[in-house]
């Protein structure tokens, strides 16, 4: 739980848009799941001296793919994840040496693993963008929309947004609270011996 | 490069873009750190050695190797990951050489590994940032130092962390996540010091 959180490192640091934080979640789960599909087919064929540093190679290759794919079909994307693109292969690289998805068990894991960095990071993006901004940006390669709270909703009232949200201190912010919440989850299930997550 | 240049440069990376509270890298060592403040200095010094030596590796690497055969856009992400993974590895292997009693007991907390993230990031921002070999020296360094800080400040804030009187729910990695929060918004007191 630990080491998937640290992972978490480059969803947090380009979520203060909805769409970046749409767009991490989906790249940093279509990487994972690549990368431990391949070495999760490979590794037993390697020897144990080498394994490591095929394992880094391969990750890199995919992260490449996943990078010029991204630079082709949404130019505008890649560049305001800029340099946490390529830095999600050091991340996906922590988690296979944390056990994240090397094993038997691994697609099991894997999965479920990419569902909660999607989770997280949809929820972080939206949130820090309503709290910080008070709009909804859905732009993608010059299609989609802005939608602006303040205007359509609070027509009257003048709020001014969180400024917080937007800046580096509020990514901290959320994963705090959203980490206390799924630790208070645990315990209650803990307390009750049911099994939630 | 004038001599206020590089001290507003270091200042910046030092303070106001601190790697951990505003690049959100190096989160692993800075997360995992110990409470004695001995054995958050010694990772955050190595830390930054390996910084400016994978800098001053990769820098003329890009510019002389990648760049001029137009390989840049299409291996550098490849090369950089393999390199730096490369090199923390031999300085991993280095430090168990050099001291082979005490470096177990450092780096049980967190290997120098999980430090690659920072390390990496360096390189890509100066790429990004089109900084010339100098400047990508000091900021390299300087954000070392900056990351050394960081660990500094949270292994002294450990004592407090560990503490009974903290919720059930909030106990360890959440209300870390928390103080590094405030620790942020204090450091974004500095901005504006250098125009």
């Amino acid at each position: 739980m630990k080491h998937f959180v640290l992972g978490l490192a480059p969803v947090l640091a380009v979520s203060t848009l909805t769409i970046n934080g749409i767009g991490m979640g989906l790249i940093f789960a279509l990487t994972l799941l690549l990368s431990s599909g391949l070495i999760f087919l490979i590794r037993d064929h390697l020897p144990e001296i080498i394994r490591n540093s095929i394992s880094v190679i391969i990750i890199a290759a995919v992260v490449t793919l996943i990078q010029l794919a991204t630079v082709h079909y949404a130019p505008d994307l890649c560049a305001s994840l800029g340099i946490y693109l390529p830095i999600i292969a050091v991340n996906c690289y922590i988690y296979y040496s944390a056990g994240v998805y090397p094993g038997a068990e691994a697609p099991l894991k894997t999965f479920k693993a990419c569902l909660y960095i999607v989770i997280i990071s949809v929820f972080a993006g939206l949130f820090r963008e309503i709290a910080g901004k008070g709009t909804i940006t859905m732009m993608i390669a010059g299609a989609g929309f802005t939608y602006d709270l303040g205007k359509s909703i609070l027509k009257d009232i003048s709020l001014s947004p969180a400024v917080v949200f937007a800046m580096p201190a509020g990514g901290f912010l959320i994963a705090g609270l959203v980490l206390a919440f799924i630790q208070h989850i645990k315990n209650i299930s803990r307390r009750n011996k049911t099994w939630i997550c | 490069m004038d001599l206020l240049k590089i001290t507003s440069a270091s200042f910046a990376a030092i303070f106001i873009n601190n790697f951990v509270f505003s690049r959100f890298l190096g989160f692993c060592p800075f997360f995992t750190v110990s409470k004695k403040p001995y054995f958050a200095v010694i990772p955050g010094l190595a830390v930054t050695v390996l910084m400016t030596l994978t800098c001053a590796v990769l820098y003329p690497l890009n510019h002389y190797v990648l760049a001029p055969m137009i390989l840049e856009k299409y291996l550098q992400t490849a090369v950089f990951v393999f390199l730096a993974y490369l090199i923390t590895q031999a300085a991993q292997f280095a430090m168990k050489r050099i001291m082979p009693y005490s470096s177990g007991e450092i780096f049980s907390y967190f290997p120098l590994l999980s430090s690659n993230c920072a390390v990496l990031g360096a390189a890509f921002i100066i790429i990004n940032e089109n900084y010339n070999i100098i400047q990508g020296l000091v900021f390299s360094f300087s954000s070392g130092i900056g990351l050394t800080l960081a660990l500094l400040m949270m292994s002294s804030v450990k004592e407090r962390i560990d503490s009974p009187h903290i919720p059930a729910a909030f106990k360890d990695l959440p209300i870390s996540l928390i103080s590094a929060a405030l620790m942020a918004l204090s450091m974004y007191g500095f901005t504006g010091i250098f125009k």
